[in-house]
């Protein structure tokens, strides 16, 4: 469960800030390169944010290469991102105050050596129930 | 445990909820003795929602949306639907 719940914390945190992604960028005429983690795509402004070394670099998609642009045209866009961030809080909530969000609101994990309450911070789309005694 | 594992701790769209038919205390026991890595409810925690599922028969699996939809029954039935539903990234 530890693991699934960071996982799960990565990908919420990957729809909120951009999934990093290592890239050798070069400048439209091909002439200049420089290594730069991808962090978002705002496709109203049409510009790219890159981290190098650690800083952002907001530029104008025109002014990379036809490759960079077309993979950057690949990756999720900054509106795409905080849509499906939206649509999920959206859906979580609505699940909380569904029936079955209602119903496993007293939901339990053990933890060092005892029940502790538990709270998805997103909660799954699908839930198995496991119904079962110790006997 | 080994499906678990296998199938379902990764898969973000997806967990197993083992809602537990004794008392706290039993469920607790049983739950330290096995080390069980997912969340649990009480059956009387449940409420009404619980007989829309189940009908004193135990082991039983179950597979529900958010709506709380059933999909599947059965466990060789539920990963065959979670294989074709949330496929792992």
């Amino acid at each position: 469960m530890k693991f699934k719940t960071l996982l799960t914390i990565g990908l919420c945190a990957g729809l909120g800030s951009g999934f990093a992604a290592g890239r050798t960028w070069t400048s439209a005429d091909g002439s200049k390169t420089f290594e730069g983690d991808f962090e978002s795509f705002d496709k109203d402004a049409n510009k790219v944010t890159v981290t190098k070394n650690g800083r952002p670099l907001t530029f104008s998609l025109e002014i990379i290469s036809a490759d960079d642009q077309a993979w950057v045209k690949q990756q999720p866009s900054k509106q795409d991102l905080e849509a499906a961030a939206e649509a999920e809080a959206a859906a979580a909530a609505e699940f909380a105050d569904s029936e079955a969000g209602k119903a496993l609101r007293k939901t339990k994990i053990l933890k060092d050596g005892k029940f502790v309450d538990f709270e998805y911070e997103s909660p799954p789309k699908y839930f198995i129930l496991y119904y079962s005694g110790s006997w | 445990m080994k499906s678990y594992n296998e199938k379902i701790v990764t898969n973000p769209d997806v967990d197993m909820v083992h809602i537990a038919l004794e008392d706290k205390s039993p469920a607790l026991e049983w739950a330290k003795k096995e080390s069980f890595p997912w969340p649990h409810i009480m059956e009387k925690d449940m409420g009404r929602f619980l007989g829309k599922y189940f009908k004193n028969v135990a082991p039983t699996y179950v597979l529900i949306d958010r709506d709380g939809t059933v999909l599947a029954n059965g466990k060789a039935a539920i990963f065959a639907k979670i294989a074709e539903l949330a496929p792992e990234a």
